[in-house]
């Protein structure tokens, strides 16, 4: 039997050895969505700014702080697996699109893919601090990659996005990538769409690290600019409710662990918003003896372990509940930010142009819409608000519920470090367990020294005491 | 001057026919025929020779004799003495230089077992056989001399009649937290037909079957009705019925109702609620202020359109659960041995209904075997089997039917409460949150199938003669097939988990062809010294597809086919693998005394890199047996002494390919069926698909996994082997260890399949057989079975600490390296430097005085300290009695049913809640815990500590699962002959199985869990409950 037969054999029947980038990107942009916009950081972030209560099982567990939960590099291990996995499939389409791949010259597909690469690692980094990137993703040459610093990792989310803008610019015989671009691919120029996700996510990283010198409120300023005039122009996903699903709706129906949270409600809302008709409904599980619903809210940091009784989101109902990477009324709150820290006064037209958006995608009519613009300017009247950064923050916060957790809680970690975290208020008691970041996963921690030795610190416990780079005190 | 003599040849008063008649000292010779008579022409003053396999051989000097009546007598040492050994060879039991070990048919079917794994436990040394539950059909870990590999196969190679044989599952159980167990395809084998099962426990004696010989041989011949007496066809008629019950009913508290925090909650799945008795009081359902005093409204019995008011009462939801379930073991045979040919024809049935309600397991076996000697050199012959197997089955870990039998409060009516609406059958009800299905519900709506239709045989031609006088040589061809399909369906109703449900259909079409080709040569250099070789070529051939078929949401309830889904996904797999081998054994012996063997092996295996094909594996064993020399000749008492000793050298390749892409799933983590994703994705209207690169690599330069064995050990006969002791100590160390090597997630990648790390087992195995009494009418002997098996993970990857074999996030069951081989991972318990348990101190903390969670970590050791198999069989007159023990001591398991009836408050374990408690711990200044919890200011205490404390904590679910059991007990009566006319033997037997337990674990049968692969035997969660069994047996021949 010689080596041809018994390569003849042994041939794999069943998968490919290669395939064009088209079919790589596109599960590429699947899992940033799924699985790292909407994935397990999304999830628990959503406890840690209170938008839900953890009322059961894991999410119990990390809403009363047991520190198994929060501590421990098992609990997001999924998201920091999806994570990397993502930013693998984006590096084969990099490859292969650049020089010396097969695809070289594919400049609109690497452009597009340098964007999403540069959105993937600016989460991780959010979420762990500093991680593996400069000897990331290439097994060959590095078995255990090295932890590189948030701000180099900063540097190079920075370098991504703008290659990814220069490549998008180019022009490219190879064809687009039509259908396989499940965000922008139906639009008539996907490339002016991605090269505006480009700018804004400069604008959104722009203010991540404008007090910490490397950029200003102008530099916010100018990208937002070039980024989404419209709504039309967000970087959203939509689902179809047969082969694909929000997550938070898949979570609600297959885990049924959050419950409305109080201070959402009693402290950061406005009690006339006409949003917490669809932020807090009742379970369908909790009624009366007379078979009426009952809504009830679960106590922050406290509640019973019981799923059925706390109320829920009305988008948990939903299965095709948008999903974004950005949206474009997160971008119009970075610009009311942005002008309102350069002038005060200045950010509250723009701020009501976010509200209007963040209204409208969470399904509000524009006269009930009005009318709460109008009633927030009653109430500024008599003096009970003031609508400076604190109140836009609120807002956007608040705007945030449906599936921006990873935002708010960006948000609340870089207001801490300006000593404005009193913008909204947290109910849960346990003040000194606020997790400040995500633990490492623990299929690095296992297999990875390097990344074990940065878990090990303090026993896990310090997913309590440091923050990330960019939200720590200058 | 010649003349002729005839003569017949009996056993007692039966003629044997077949039986060699040789002129003494010449090649001159013929065969008895079908009455025994033998007619042969003599010089004068010549002798014959009488010889028959199993019969003592005969020299008679003819004399003036014209007729000679010979009685030949069973040659009961012989016998014993030749044992099947690799690729069929007979050898002579005293020349091996290894441990193999025989068992009967007599003793395997006993007690009518339907399975052949759970009939050969106890009675083999070496050998750990761990059944996954007592569901019908459910699948079994048997592991010889422990473990060689991490993740892949460690289960023997079994060989029918000559022919290998597949017998893992084809589908793996996975995590095994989910679905349903999956059998081995060993279950097709019937215990009933077989003849003598021969197990190989060591490399070097399965060294010949080259790459697949590293987990030990297991060869099974079946009756051929070869060397059967008279001549006549026999016909053979058995019966075994047998009724199965739970082996083991958990304990349950009776006084708290369902809720928590001492309130009544319906739709809890906890029963921390108020007394039991206090239900009426409830305010919200009690009766004594609605005007219905005494009573209470069940809100489910509401919805189910039944009265809702009902007296607080405690229900046995466990025991209304489960019935009595029943084998009944039907076989058939005929079989003749005739002057030239042999044959065995059989037909049997097993059938079982378990005692879950929709388990149970259908099979017919129907099988062929015919040889035939066709003149002096040619022999031939044929093996053929058919099986038609059908199990059903419940799901169980994440998917358990039984959770809510498990733990359900007792104040819920589980099996009086209908499972669904009356209008819709499909809108579940039960008594708590749709996580698990009603366990009614499930077995009424879900479903759980495989059925295979497999056919195997070979077929043989055999050719021998004399070279010279002094030299024969023997060659021999078979080929032999393995060829089946099994079909598999997986559905989960419209209403589970009050979704839309969910489907798979898969299956496996499996075809083996195995190519055989042997060369004997035998040398009688001189009297004393011979020779034997062997020469041969193997080529097996493996052909197999997979497909699956998925289908997710239904329509509507009812109509429980792929097309009622909404989306539907496809894929299949084909996979072809072939070994070639070339094989040599040369032995050498010296006067019965001294035996030296060695083998060589070369395979090449396509399922490995091109360039790393070709392995060569050799093995040398010796054995020397002392009580043949002379020195020994005075010591009467001791009738045998022998010592032996091996090494060997074997592999096992890998499951080589080229990395590849392939299209994205997102299972896993919290998605069960639907997920956010499935591929081909609808979106904007056009369908899309997606490929990414498989997350695990290979190593391109992957080499097969080496397994370097020796073993020394010693058989000892006393008072003419009355007394037998045999001893063997083996080592295994395994380098090379193929496996997929974790990898950091921030390689992009989860895994490297290459070489790695190193395992070695430690084996000590006792076999004593006593015959305290030997007489007419009564005799008794005693058979112990011992085995310290300990394989130790003493590296694995560079940087790798453990590598997942199975279970949750945490716990889990690993690899680890400077562990035994497989342990428990999970949270531990927060220790102090002198490991002991540390206990919350915060006085302001619902948990004070309760234990803290420490970093996950090593928190079990599932291996045995060691396993003793024990039986005892009395023989008076026509009666015979058999006992089998087992006592497994040591070793440990993840208990989820045991650990959740604490957590959801229904184990007997939380039934007083008013008595104060001091949880035994420590606190940080190493002094005792003192903090005192429970007592009527603190009622939640017990809900805390088991609940919300030690349900955090894997390592309180960790328990000693050490066990005896009475696994046989048998009577049985065979009537004096002739009876009935017509009838030869006629015997009656009465059994029980698995009755009799004490176990370490509290409340379930230690031998009960998750999984079909390496974890199998040590992870249990709501899994399907073993069983015991009472039974009767008749066996009838004519």
């Amino acid at each position: 039997c010689t080596d041809e037969i018994m390569d003849e054999i042994n041939k794999n029947p069943n998968n490919p050895n290669d395939v064009p980038s088209r079919l790589v990107i596109t599960d590429a942009m699947n899992s940033s969505i799924v699985s790292v916009s909407n994935g397990d950081y999304a999830f628990y972030a959503s406890l840690f700014i209170e938008h839900h209560v953890g009322v059961f099982n894991q999410f119990y567990n990390t809403e009363v702080r047991n520190d198994a939960s929060v501590t421990s590099a098992t609990t997001y291990n999924n998201a920091w697996v999806s994570s990397y996995r993502t930013m693998r499939n984006l590096q084969d389409v990099v490859d292969k699109c650049s020089d010396g791949g097969s695809e070289a010259g594919n400049f609109h597909t690497l452009g597009i893919a340098q964007i999403l690469m540069a959105y993937n690692l600016a989460v991780v980094t959010d979420a762990c601090g500093d991680v593996p990137w400069s000897e990331a993703l290439d097994p060959i040459n590095h078995l255990r990659p090295v932890l590189d610093t948030q701000e180099s990792i900063y540097a190079e989310v920075e370098k991504l996005l703008d290659e990814g803008i220069a490549n998008l610019a180019k022009t490219t015989t190879f064809p687009a990538l039509g259908a396989q671009d499940v965000i922008y691919g139906l639009q008539t120029n996907p490339v002016d769409y991605w090269t505006k996700l480009g700018y804004g996510l400069k604008a959104r990283y722009a203010m991540r690290l404008a007090h910490k010198g490397k950029y200003t409120y102008d530099d916010v300023i100018t990208n937002v600019g070039l980024s989404f005039t419209s709504a039309d122009d967000e970087a959203k996903y939509l689902y179809n409710g047969a082969t694909s699903f929000n997550p938070y709706y898949l979570l609600f129906t297959q885990r049924d662990m959050y419950g409305s949270s109080k201070s959402l409600d009693s402290l950061n809302m406005n009690e006339f918003d006409p949003r917490k008709a669809k932020y807090f409904i009742p379970h369908p599980d909790n009624k009366d003896t007379d078979g009426n619903p009952v809504f009830e809210f679960a106590p922050n940091g406290s509640p019973d372990q019981i799923q059925g009784r706390y109320g829920i989101s009305s988008y948990f109902n939903d299965p095709v509940q948008t999903t974004y990477i950005m949206s474009y009324h997160e971008l119009k709150f970075l610009e009311a930010e942005a002008n309102e820290r350069k002038a005060a006064g200045t950010g509250k037209v723009i701020a009501q142009a976010a509200i209007t958006a963040a209204m409208t995608a969470a399904k509000i009519e524009q006269d009930s819409i009005t009318s709460y613009l109008a009633k927030v300017d009653s109430i500024e009247n008599l003096n009970e608000i003031t609508f400076d950064v604190k109140y836009i923050l609120k807002e956007k916060y608040i705007a945030s519920f449906i599936v921006e957790p990873l935002e708010a809680y960006a948000d609340y970690r870089r207001m801490q470090s300006l000593g404005e975290s009193d913008y909204i208020e947290l109910l849960n008691p346990q003040t000194a367990k606020f997790p400040l970041r995500f633990t490492y996963g623990a299929d690095d921690v296992n297999n990875n020294e390097n990344v074990r030795k940065a878990q090990e610190k303090d026993n896990g416990q310090f997913v309590y005491t440091d923050p990330v780079w960019w939200a720590s005190p200058n | 001057q010649e003349r002729t003599v005839t003569g017949t040849v009996a056993d007692g008063t039966e003629p044997l026919p077949g039986v060699t008649v040789i002129v003494s000292g010449t090649s001159t010779g013929t065969i008895t025929d079908l009455d025994g008579n033998f007619s042969i022409s003599v010089p004068e003053g010549a002798s014959l020779t009488f010889s028959f396999i199993g019969y003592t051989s005969q020299t008679i000097p003819v004399g003036t004799q014209s007729k000679i009546s010979v009685g030949m007598e069973v040659d009961a040492e012989e016998l014993d003495e030749v044992v099947v050994t690799a690729l069929g060879q007979q050898q002579d039991k005293k020349s091996l230089g290894y441990a193999v070990q025989g068992v009967d048919t007599e003793d395997l079917t006993r007690t009518g077992n339907s399975g052949l794994a759970g009939s050969m436990q106890g009675k083999i040394s070496g050998v750990d056989i761990k059944p996954s539950s007592g569901m019908p059909g459910a699948s079994t870990q048997i592991n010889i001399r422990g473990a060689r590999s991490f993740t892949g196969n460690n289960a023997p190679l079994y060989v029918v009649d000559g022919m290998p044989i597949s017998s893992n599952p084809d589908f793996s159980t996975g995590n095994s937290v989910s679905g349903a167990d999956i059998s081995n395809r060993a279950v097709d084998i019937d215990p009933n037909d077989i003849e003598s099962i021969n197990v190989l426990k060591g490399q070097a004696a399965a060294a010949l079957y080259g790459i697949r010989a590293s987990n030990g041989v297991i060869i099974i011949k079946t009756k051929s009705g070869k060397g059967q007496r008279g001549g006549k066809p026999i016909v053979r008629i058995s019966n075994f019925t047998s009724f199965e019950t739970v082996s083991r009913k958990p304990e349950y508290q009776t006084t708290y109702a369902q809720g928590f925090n001492g309130a009544h909650s319906q739709g809890s799945s906890m029963a921390w609620g108020p007394l039991v008795s206090d239900l009426p009081d409830d305010p919200t359902y009690g009766g004594n202020s609605q005007g219905r005093p005494g009573l209470y409204r069940v809100s489910q019995r509401e919805r189910a359109g039944l009265d809702p008011w009902v007296a607080p009462n405690t229900y046995d939801n466990f025991g209304d659960y489960f019935k009595t379930g029943y084998t009944i073991n039907t076989s058939a045979s005929v079989s003749q041995a005739t002057e030239h040919a042999n044959y065995s024809v059989g037909l049997s049935n097993a059938t079982q209904d378990g005692v879950a309600p929709s388990t149970g397991m259908d099979r017919w076996n129907a099988k062929g075997k015919f040889d035939a000697t066709l003149n002096d050199h040619f022999t031939t012959g044929v093996s053929a089997n058919f099986v038609t197997t059908t199990i059903t089955k419940l799901s169980a870990g994440n998917d358990a039917s039984l959770a809510g039998v498990y733990a359900a409060p007792t104040s819920y009516d589980l099996k009086g409460i209908p499972d669904s609406e009356p209008e819709d059958p499909y809108a579940q009800i039960y008594y708590r949150s749709p996580t698990f299905d009603n366990p009614y519900w499930a077995a009424k709506n879900n479903e759980f199938v495989e059925s295979t239709d497999r056919f195997y045989g070979n077929a043989y031609i055999q050719y021998e003669t004399d070279i010279k006088d002094n030299m024969d040589i023997r060659f021999k061809y078979q080929l032999g097939i393995d060829s089946y399909t099994s079909h598999y369906q997986d559905i989960f109703e419209y209403g589970h988990r009050a979704g839309a449900g969910y489907m798979s259909n898969y299956g496996v079409t499996s075809g083996v062809v195995n190519s055989l080709t042997t060369l004997n040569f035998n040398w009688d250099i001189s009297t004393d010294s011979k020779f034997q070789a062997i020469i041969g070529n193997e080529i097996n051939d493996t052909r197999k597809k997979t497909y699956q078929q998925d289908g997710n949401s239904f329509n509507f309830g009812g109509w429980k086919h792929i097309t009622n889904t909404n989306v539907i996904t496809a894929n299949e797999n084909q996979r072809n693998t072939r070994t070639v081998g070339f094989f040599a054994s040369l032995t050498y012996s010296y006067r019965s005394m001294v035996y030296l063997t060695v083998t060589g092996r070369n395979d090449y295996v396509s399922n490995m890199p091109s360039g790393n094909r070709s392995f060569f594996y050799p093995s040398v064993s010796a054995s020397v047996v002392l009580s043949e020399m002379d020195f020994m000749d005075n010591m009467d008492k001791v009738s045998l002494f022998k010592i032996r000793g091996s090494f060997a050298q074997v592999g096992q390749a890998g499951d080589y390919v080229d990395n590849y892409y392939q299209t994205p799933t997102y299972g896993g983590g919290w998605w069960s069926n639907p997920y956010p994703i499935q591929y081909p994705l609808n979106i904007n209207n056009n369908n899309v698909n997606s490929f990414t690169r498989y997350t695990q690599i290979n190593d391109p330069n992957l080499k097969p996994q080496n397994t370097a064995s020796y073993e020394i050990g010693t058989d000892l006969g006393f008072l003419n082997d009355r007394i037998t002791l045999s001893y063997t100590y083996s080592r295994q160390n395994v380098t090379d260890q193929i496996f997929a090597v974790p990898l950091s997630a921030s390689t992009g990648f989860s895994e490297l399949y290459t070489n790695g790390g190193k395992l070695h087992t430690d084996a000590h195995e006792v076999i004593l057989n006593v015959i305290p009494v030997q007489t007419t009418d009564f005799n008794w002997a005693i058979n112990v079975n011992f085995s310290r098996i300990v394989s130790f993970v003493d590296e694995l990857a560079e940087g790798v600490e453990s590598i997942f074999l199975g279970g949750y996030v945490t716990p889990q069951v690993r690899a680890a390296a400077g562990y035994a081989y497989p342990v428990i991972y999970g949270s531990t318990f927060l220790r102090d430097d002198q490991g002991r348990v540390l206990v919350e101190e915060d006085p302001n903390s619902p948990y004070r005085g309760m234990p803290l969670a420490g970093p996950a970590g090593i928190i079990g050791d599932v291996n045995p300290d060691f396993i003793l198999g024990f039986t005892n069989t009395f023989g008076y007159k026509n009666w015979t009695l058999g006992a089998t023990f087992e006592w497994k001591n040591g070793g440990e398991m993840y208990s989820g049913s045991n650990g959740l009836t604490n957590l959801y408050g229904v184990s007997k374990k939380t039934e007083d809640r008013t008595s104060t408690f001091v949880y035994d711990g420590y606190k940080a200044d190493g002094s005792k815990n003192n903090i005192e919890r429970g007592g009527a200011n603190d009622p939640q205490a017990m809900q805390y500590l088991y609940s919300d404390v030690e349900g955090n904590i894997d390592e309180a679910y960790i328990y000693d699962n050490s066990f005896l059991k009475l696994r046989e007990l048998s009577l049985g009566y065979k009537f004096p002959k002739k009876l009935i006319k017509g009838t030869t033997t006629l015997g009656l037997s009465a059994f029980a199985r698995n009755i009799l337990i004490w176990t370490a674990l509290p409340n379930f049968d230690p031998e009960s869990s998750q999984g079909n692969t390496n974890m199998g035997g040590s992870f249990e969660r709501f899994s399907m409950p073993n069983t015991n069994s009472f039974g009767f047996g008749v066996d009838v021949t004519f």
